[in-house]
């Protein structure tokens, strides 16, 4: 086994052992320690960015996957948002603020990606291999029945198509669960601007599913 | 006696109601209109089920080899160093060739560098090259003035291994507050054209009041990995080189500041265009 791979098992454990439903493992402990393992970084600790990577691989990953169609475009382009959060790190003036510095990096990277490929006209045809909600269909899962995949999808697609503004805030709050001042300080736009974006996203993700919803 | 809560009103607390972020006073105005009034009750009802299948969305695992992946890349040349890799791997003659090139250009270049602009203005000059569908730019009005140095070129530190972040935030900043520190009035140039060699398409004056809040800015304006920041010390700008398509982003990224623009004629203008834009961005304390 390669030594990166070895180390990535070891102190990935931990991580995959603290799953939350989400998936994301950066628990409040972790992000008190995010700020120690940025310093640590910085002091010359090759595996400080190690332990960063486990701790936000699966937000990032995740957050990766709404912008691109398939399970391995949305690998590549969160591995190089990880590798430009490696060479860009010196930039970072405060630590406490890692976790906006990261989603706004992150974000920009997938506005980047999104646009190149569209431009490019990858989003005009669907393809056998498509993984959009491939995780749905995860075979180690059996217990997830066909139509909440079905629903998963469904709900994949209708964030997907969103106007973009609207698609980012709702990421960020209801996906990926940052706090308003987070949203904030990633999308650089006051509190009070973040709630009014996101209750409009949400009414807009509403009223594009409303005719899936079970009537109440 | 309470105003009259409309549909509308009641819809944009939908969020805050669902996060239980209302006063009390204001639920009961919620509760009091969504019992007289259906529509919104069914809307609010719609609201709350479409949160729960936001909520019973599962994270899909992190592929294999994530972190191995990222390390490898790392380790994988980038830019001019993969591509005379490639060059001499294929062409090890004509790699040599381009190597030896290079270094005859340096060497004529250098003895000239003392005239030449900083590092910053050279940058905004070179990456200024006119695009096609970029409108034409008028002429300067006045033919720029001769930069009197008083002070030797101190160089500004490129990040290793940084294809983007061509800058430290930390000396940008120092630049700029040393150079308001030092210089007299009478010795500051007038305008851009004083120090940059290029005419910016738009003009925002920001107003940065802290030296910090300057850096965090700048930091702001590094992760739009996909600009062009050029710190112009001497003039106090950051100059920019972006899409016009982008500048709902730049709006975006100067958010928390007061933004003055020179031209909103021209802002108006150029956002509807394609294109290279030059933004030159006035850092002012308040």
């Amino acid at each position: 086994m390669e030594p990166f791979a070895l180390i990535a098992c070891l102190l990935g454990i931990a991580v995959l052992m603290n799953d939350t439903p989400r998936g994301v493992s950066e628990d409040n402990s972790a992000a008190s320690d995010t700020a120690e393992l940025v310093r640590a970084w910085r002091g010359g600790d090759p595996q400080a960015f190690n332990r960063l990577v486990l701790l936000y691989q699966s937000r990032i990953y995740n957050l990766a996957l709404n912008y691109v169609k398939t399970n391995e475009e949305a690998k590549d382009l969160a591995q190089d948002i990880f590798v430009t959060v490696f060479k860009s790190l010196p930039n970072l003036r405060d630590e406490n603020k890692f976790s906006a510095w990261l989603h706004q990096l992150a974000l920009n990277h997938c506005r980047n990606r999104y646009r190149k490929l569209r431009r490019r006209g990858y989003f005009n045809s669907t393809s056998v291999d498509d993984d959009f909600g491939a995780e749905l269909a995860a075979p180690d899962d059996p217990s997830r029945n066909l139509e909440q995949k079905e629903r998963n999808a469904l709900v994949r697609a209708t964030i997907a198509a969103m106007p973009e503004a609207e698609k980012e805030i709702l990421i960020l709050r209801d996906l990926q669960e940052l706090s308003y001042e987070e949203i904030s300080e990633t999308l650089g736009v006051p509190l009070g601007t973040v709630k009014s974006k996101l209750n409009r996203a949400r009414l807009t993700f509403k009223n594009r599913i409303k005719h899936l919803l079970r009537t109440p | 006696m309470t105003e009259p809560t409309t549909c509308t009103a009641i819809q944009e607390m939908f969020s805050a109601r669902q996060g239980n972020e209302l006063a009390p006073a204001a639920v009961s105005r919620f509760e009091q209109h969504l019992a007289g009034c259906p529509a919104c009750a069914k809307e609010w009802a719609y609201f709350q089920e479409s949160q729960r299948w936001l909520a019973a969305l599962p994270a899909a695992p992190v592929p294999a080899n994530f972190l191995p992946g990222i390390h490898a890349k790392l380790a994988r040349p980038s830019g001019f160093t993969a591509w005379l890799a490639a060059l001499h791997h294929r062409r090890p003659t004509l790699a040599i060739s381009s190597l030896a090139a290079l270094a005859m250009l340096l060497l004529f270049l250098s003895p000239a560098r003392h005239l030449t602009p900083t590092p910053s203005e050279q940058l905004a000059e070179n990456i200024m090259a006119p695009a096609t569908s970029r409108p034409a730019l008028p002429p300067p009005s006045s033919p720029a003035p001769q930069l009197a140095l008083e002070e030797p070129i101190r160089p500004i530190v490129p990040v290793a291994q940084n294809s983007f972040a061509l800058f430290t935030a930390d000396r940008a900043v120092q630049d700029l507050t040393s150079y308001r520190l030092t210089r007299t009035p009478t010795a500051m140039p007038q305008t851009y054209a004083d120090t940059v060699p290029v005419r910016p398409d738009l003009s925002f004056t920001v107003h940065a009041a802290s030296r910090e809040s300057q850096a965090l800015l700048y930091d702001r304006l590094l992760t739009q990995t996909h600009w062009r920041v050029a710190p112009a010390p001497r003039s106090g700008m950051l100059f920019l080189f972006m899409d016009a398509g982008d500048l709902p982003l730049l709006r975006h990224s100067l958010a928390p500041h007061r933004v003055t623009v020179a031209d909103p004629d021209a802002l108006e203008r150029l956002a509807a265009t394609n294109g290279m834009l030059a933004v030159a961005l006035h850092l002012q304390g308040e």
